[in-house]
């Protein structure tokens, strides 16, 4: 009984410090177990480059859209690399695809 | 006994309240997969109106020279007279990673549209420099050295705890409460090992987004892991009790102990662990729920993680506590260096068994996080294969040994000692001073049979 009682002094100060160390405004970011700890950090710097690689990737894109329609000449993306415009037309039907091509075909001014 | 409430309830009102506290979510971007699952339904509703405008286009009068409605891979843009500027919101996606709103225009020229401005990721106020930057890096190259080296630790205690598990479980003379608690902790070792390099070969083997593809599979691959994991905890600490049992209790059934042990040692993480899975899957079914950035559903796993931990360790200390009482009777009579060294043998010993160690990051801060990495995946894995050695391989030191059959012979032992002596190597003296001393009628000697079969 008297140990049951120490444990449990001991464990309610461990508790208080966790507590408090917690509550000074920064987020947790601990997760305890090493294991975890490590898969998190991989899994989200993964995530993280994965990310920003597509983002810039597609900003790319969208920058190129244009210059693409425009001015054909001047395309660093490959038609074949743009999975997205293709599927584009293919959703259009035939008519579409013909608008969409002489959307491509007009020049600037 | 006194009237007064125990201090559990208290303590269980503590736990709920730091629950409580900790239920905030550091914010966590989005995974790939999400934010191009969100383009996709972008993507989808704007080819449909667009589609459904031009339809009704084709009926009524086709604009000669305006723009028409537009796909740009990234916002929908509605079609246009020339000469007129057309604003659109930055698209849900970009709001999803940046978090930050803004427009984007384009104008409609008489040969069609013109350029996005201002630029889309100045628009959205998308910063792709700062999150790739090369601390980052660095850490993720030491964290993939990490994992070379803890594969390579765990691979080798997998080995050791399989050799060590089959001995143990083909030598009937072996067969005892305190060997089949030994069995089980080998056990729970083999899982977290072999969960390990599960979670490994899921996560980390397969490039590419993978998005739908095995994400129930995935997930079923985590829950697995994380049982693992604490199992392996939830295990340390039935050692921890058992052995704490066995020196401070008087009486107590050792069947009706090792059923206590198991239901602690599967049982209680299967709790916690459905428990998390069904927060998780309600709360923050993001991914492959390997990223844990929600704490209060963390708290789930976290919390009994470091509160075996914690009652490990008190539990270590108190044992150490007995021990020292113990060998201090014996110092009238033994010498006092070799009190110590016997001291520190046991010491050393029985940190391994309960895990001691990892209550010196349990409350470290996070700045100490790369130490604590190294410390306890590199130098940790090594745990399982450390516990095999000692108390199954080492077990029979020959010195302790001859000293056990001398005790042993004389009393009919539980547990023969031909490799299963386990905590004897340091801890033996226990006994003796127990059975020296009779002035002095501890708690431990005054039990049956085990206290001599333990240490």
């Amino acid at each position: 009984m008297m140990f049951a009682k120490d444990m449990a002094k001991v464990m309610i100060v461990m508790f208080a410090i966790c507590f408090f160390a917690k509550s000074d405004g920064k987020p947790i970011e601990r997760r305890s177990v090493s294991e975890i700890e490590l898969m998190h950090s991989l899994a989200k710097y993964v995530n993280t480059v994965e990310r920003v690689e597509w983002l810039l990737k597609k900003l790319e894109e969208v920058r190129n859209f244009i210059s693409d329609k425009n001015g054909g000449s001047e395309r660093p993306l490959k038609r074949e690399d743009n999975g997205l415009f293709e599927k584009y037309q293919k959703n259009l039907g035939e008519a579409d695809k013909a608008d969409v091509d002489v959307l491509t075909k007009t020049k600037p001014q | 006994m006194h009237p007064r409430l125990p201090p559990w309830p208290r303590l269980l009102l503590l736990l709920l309240l730091l629950l409580a506290g900790a239920a905030h979510t550091t914010g966590a971007l989005p995974r790939l997969c999400d934010v191009l699952q969100v383009l996709r339904e972008e993507q989808d509703q704007c080819l449909q109106e667009l589609s459904e405008e031009r339809t009704r286009g084709l009926s009524t009068v086709q604009p000669a020279s305006g723009c028409e409605g537009l796909w740009d891979n990234m916002s929908c843009w509605p079609s246009a007279e020339p000469g007129q500027t057309v604003e659109v919101e930055c698209p849900r996606f970009l709001w999803m990673l940046t978090g930050r709103n803004g427009s984007m225009f384009r104008n409609c020229t008489r040969g069609g549209w013109s350029a996005v401005f201002p630029r889309p990721d100045l628009a959205c106020g998308v910063n792709v420099n700062d999150s790739a930057n090369d601390t980052n890096e660095k850490r993720h190259e030491y964290l993939l050295k990490l994992k070379v080296m803890y594969t390579v630790g765990y691979s080798s205690s997998l080995v050791m705890l399989l050799v060590a598990l089959s001995i143990l479980c083909s030598f009937r003379r072996l067969h005892c409460t305190r060997n089949y608690i030994h069995m089980h902790l080998f056990v729970s070792f083999i899982l977290r090992a072999l969960s390990n390099f599960i979670k490994d070969a899921v996560l980390f083997s397969d490039d590419g987004v993978h998005c739908e593809t095995h994400r129930a599979g995935c997930k079923l691959v985590m829950v697995f892991f994380q049982y693992c994991i604490m199992a392996n905890y939830a295990w340390l600490l039935a050692e921890g009790l058992y052995l704490h049992t066995l020196l401070a209790v008087s009486f107590f059934s050792e069947r009706k102990c090792l059923q206590g042990c198991v239901a602690l040692g599967w049982g209680s993480p299967a709790i916690f662990v459905a428990l998390w899975t069904i927060t998780r899957h309600f709360l923050e079914d993001v991914g492959c729920w390997d990223i844990n950035a929600n704490a209060s559903v963390w708290w789930v796993i976290r919390g009994p993680v470091i509160l075996s931990i914690l009652i490990n360790f008190i539990l270590f200390i108190n044992i150490l506590r007995i021990l020292m009482r113990k060998l201090r009777t014996q110092e009238t009579r033994g010498n006092e260096v070799n009190h110590y060294k016997r001291l520190a043998k046991s010491t050393l010993l029985l940190i391994p068994l309960f895990g001691a160690h990892y209550i010196i990051f349990a409350f470290s801060p996070e700045d100490a996080m790369e130490i604590q990495l190294f410390f306890e995946l590199a130098l940790g894995s090594y745990q399982g294969l450390v516990v095999a050695v000692l108390y199954c391989f080492l077990n029979g030191e020959l010195e302790v040994q001859k000293k056990w059959r001398q005790w042993h012979l004389r009393e009919a032992p539980l547990c023969p000692v031909a490799l299963g002596n386990s905590f004897s190597i340091g801890t033996s003296s226990l006994t003796q001073s127990t059975k020296a001393s009779p002035s002095e009628p501890s708690r431990a000697g005054a039990g049956p049979a085990p206290s001599e079969s333990v240490i």
